[in-house]
């Protein structure tokens, strides 16, 4: 007994050792799958998810987050040192890099995609992530291989900030910036061989309508990665269509599921994997935008907090995620300990409190039950939601039933994904729109695009040169001081209050946050999936297919 | 079997389908959540779909407007078939070449991707039902061709059977001539044609909603009933996922069993 126990013991240290780690093998293609066609290939500009998917692999920061630990790491920058004051970080980079053209990776390359990310001109939604109170952090040249980042105030997890800024060649982008064309550069249509990263893998080929193919980096920096000769990202919209791929072993790995299908999924021997909640937030966003034809109804709060009043996030959870996903009245989730704001109020629905809300602002019910603003005008709107997610087309189903209830008609208009950012981000031309956002990090420096009101990404209003409201005025002050505040406990407290007014004013109807659940055949070694976007593929450079996997296909 | 037999079954399912929305037992509308995917019973005969509705009654309300939408889209068809084939083969020359060129035209067109292309300029708060009953419209104006070629084919040897040149040789006019003697000749044809389309639309309405183009949230309609078995997985727990198909496809056998049998008596 004793031996047997002895042996066992063994056999189980063996296993959990940090120590001990499967050898990996080189070689194969990882097949996964992107939910919409990527809008482009250039990231200083990407904002959709299936772009940034992409470039992410093809692409590499200075520091990075490491997804397991959310802690910063050193990538393209070897060492790192801060001044006494805070204001200085001194980076010095690897030596020898190359991007995957073969060009030699220098502090030039960093000073130039310093200054196309804060060129105004180029509007790239990483430039607000790269200003403190308004003011640039500077990139200084030191020599061939060091960097100097000057910033006008102590900025609170600095390091942070480099995460997902991508680093460009100079050679290849410089001319199309001086002749203002950078937004034009590296398109959907560009050759793969023009375009150059230091990311483990590089563009092969782009198959619209059906794939985009990466390859290798032969001149990747870290040594003997990726293991994988490719990343294959099948574009197939329907999530459905995705999980009949998985199923028939044309696909590795899902980075998310239908959380109807986990049963089967483990029924057929995937190896399915729940995190737990996630950061990421799935809301309703008012357009308050000057060009919203609603903009009469949606300015009044009052309305706002009369449809949120009538949401039924405990039915979205239950229903849409069959209980795998937690409902919010916050922008910021359970799933994320540090900055989550547990008191903020969570309010039971009521619809008589939604009626008793738009009561006050005015509005009225036609003797058919209909609402009407206070110039007698019927109140309807629709709701602009993608229609590759099943997911959010069920919420937007359940939402309208809800805001029935009020006696508001609501239409649903599924649209191509790309078709919606353009509408949301670019036009304007909505009324509401369903969508999600979070998961990139845990620290609300990650989305001072979205929360300041000079934002290309503050979705109910971008882009404004002035805060249209004084609310909006003090989310500004808020969020600029919280970015220079070192003491953790204070930017806490500084965040919560962000996090209050949000949830009083509700430019967003805030619904649920999903868990993390994603899956994959059991073929794929070094598979480490995180909370934090991209869930599966973050650590694409170590990933490998074990020699089964890759036979059976 | 009774040769009325299919004939009498779709005009059965005509008369269900408009009475649809009265015979269903519940609101297809209304949402009862804490029964979503429940299994049929006493209460629920074809069980509730995702949001606690009854399946029944959303398939009841359903016929109503898949049916309809189908008829419409049918009747337009032929209409416009029927004439232009008509006019083609009576008049001929270059009436006859500038109708069935434009027919090639009309036939060569990916109408999928048309329609898909139509969808996305349509106005975003368009109501479903006038969004579905559009894309029908369309898909009658582009479907007109075929039944236009028989038609044409038909017309031109109607034109030369001796009763028609008896009529021209008294002096009876054109219009007259094919109203009288030779639109008539066409009707066999039509109601055959009429049989072969009508489930196409039908299907029609089902397939956009598998590409999401179908009819939206919350209408009912036979399309987003069907939808449901896009979750194929789920089939084995949910057989009664099915349900709604397997009264579908009567509707298909009818049609196909009324054609043959309408092709064998003439």
């Amino acid at each position: 007994m004793f031996v047997s126990l002895g042996y066992l013991l063994t056999a189980l240290s063996l296993v959990v050792s940090p120590g001990y780690a499967e050898r990996p093998v080189r070689g194969g293609i990882l097949h996964v799958a992107l939910r919409a066609e990527p809008k482009t290939f250039n990231p200083v500009i990407a904002i959709d998810a299936p772009s940034r998917d992409v470039l992410r692999r093809i692409h590499a920061d200075l520091i990075s987050i490491d997804r397991s630990t959310q802690k910063t790491v050193p990538a393209l920058a070897e060492t790192w040192s801060q001044s006494q004051d805070g204001t200085r970080y001194t980076l010095k980079l690897r030596r020898g890099v190359r991007f995957s053209d073969g060009t030699g990776f220098t502090a030039d390359d960093v000073v130039f995609s310093w200054a196309v990310y804060l060129d105004e001109k180029v509007h790239s939604p990483q430039r607000d992530l790269l200003m403190i109170d308004g003011q640039p952090i500077q990139c200084v040249r030191k020599d061939d291989f060091t960097v100097e980042f000057v910033l006008p105030k102590p900025y609170a997890a600095a390091e942070r900030l480099f995460d997902s800024v991508a680093m460009l060649p100079r050679h290849r982008l410089e001319p199309q910036w001086k002749a203002g064309k950078l937004r034009d550069a590296w398109t959907v249509g560009t050759s793969p061989a023009e375009i150059a990263g230091l990311g483990p893998f590089r563009l092969k080929e782009y198959r619209p309508g059906a794939a985009v193919v990466l390859e290798r980096n032969p001149y990747y920096w870290r040594p003997d990665l990726p293991y994988l000769d490719g990343i294959e990202f099948s574009l197939l919209t329907d999530e459905e269509v995705q999980l009949a791929r998985f199923v028939s072993g044309d696909l590795d790995v899902l980075n998310r599921l239908n959380m109807k299908s986990i049963s089967y999924l483990q029924g057929k021997g995937a190896a399915v994997t729940d995190l737990g909640p996630g950061l990421e937030y799935n809301f309703l966003c008012f357009n308050l935008s000057p060009r919203s034809s609603k903009l009469a109804w949606f300015n009044s709060r009052e309305f706002r907090a009369a449809l949120s009043a009538a949401t039924d996030r405990e039915a979205l959870a239950r229903i849409v995620y069959q209980g795998r996903a937690t409902p919010l009245w916050g922008n910021v989730t359970p799933g994320n300990l540090l900055w989550y704001d547990g008191r903020l109020p969570h309010p039971a629905r009521s619809v008589a409190e939604g009626r008793e809300q738009l009561r006050k602002a005015g509005f009225r019910w036609n003797p058919e039950g209909h609402l009407a603003d206070p110039k007698g005008a019927p109140v309807e709107f629709s709701i602009l939601v993608s229609s590759s997610s099943a997911e959010r087309l069920q919420m937007a189903t359940m939402l309208q039933a809800d805001y029935g209830e009020l006696g508001i008609a609501v239409t649903i208009a599924p649209l191509e994904f790309r078709a919606l950012l353009g509408r949301v981000v670019d036009t304007q031309q909505f009324d509401t729109a369903l969508l999600a956002l979070g998961g990139g990090d845990a620290d609300p420096n990650a989305e001072q695009n979205v929360w300041l009101s000079s934002g290309g990404m503050h979705l109910w209003n971008p882009n404004q040169k002035q805060p249209a409201t004084d609310w909006e005025g003090e989310i500004d002050r808020l969020m600029k001081a919280q970015m220079v505040t070192l003491d953790a406990g204070e930017r806490k407290m500084l965040y919560d209050r962000v996090q209050e007014i949000v949830a009083a004013q509700l430019p967003m109807i805030f619904l649920v946050s999903p868990s993390v659940v994603v899956a994959q055949r059991g073929n794929v070694g070094n598979f480490r999936p995180a909370l934090l976007d991209h869930f599966t593929l973050w650590n694409a450079g170590e990933l490998f297919l074990r020699r089964g996997g890759a036979e059976a296909r | 079997m009774n040769r009325n037999l299919p004939i009498a079954v779709l005009a059965a399912l005509v008369v269900v389908s408009l009475a649809g929305p009265l015979l269903a037992p519940y609101n297809p509308l209304e949402q009862h959540r804490e029964i979503a995917d429940a299994a049929p019973s006493a209460l629920h005969w074809l069980g509730t779909d995702d949001y606690g509705r009854d399946v029944l009654s959303r398939f009841l309300a359903g016929a109503n407007w898949s049916v309809l939408a189908g008829v419409s889209a049918t009747a337009l068809t032929l209409v416009l078939g029927g004439l232009a084939g008509g006019i083609a083969g009576f008049n001929g020359g270059w009436v006859d070449q500038v109708l069935m060129r434009l027919g090639d035209l009309v036939l060569s067109l990916p109408w999928l991707y048309v329609l898909i292309g139509f969808r996305a300029v349509l106005p975003l708060s368009m109501k479903p039902r006038a969004a579905v009953a559009v894309m029908l419209a369309l898909i009658a104006l582009v479907s007109w061709a075929r039944p236009a070629r028989l038609v044409r084919g038909l017309v031109l040897s109607l034109s030369e059977r001796g009763y028609v040149e008896a009529a021209r040789g008294f002096g009876v006019s054109g219009f007259r001539i094919f109203l009288r003697h030779v639109l008539p000749g066409t009707w066999g044809v039509l109601a055959v044609q009429a049989l072969v389309l009508f489930p196409r639309f039908v299907l029609a309405e089902v397939t956009l909603s598998f590409l999401g183009l179908g009819v939206g949230e919350p209408e009912p309609s036979w399309g987003g009933l069907v939808l449901g078995l896009k979750q194929a997985y789920l089939l084995p727990e949910q057989w009664w996922r099915l349900l709604p198909v397997c009264l579908i496809i009567p509707l298909y056998l009818t049609c196909a069993i009324a054609v043959r049998r309408f092709r064998a008596s003439s």
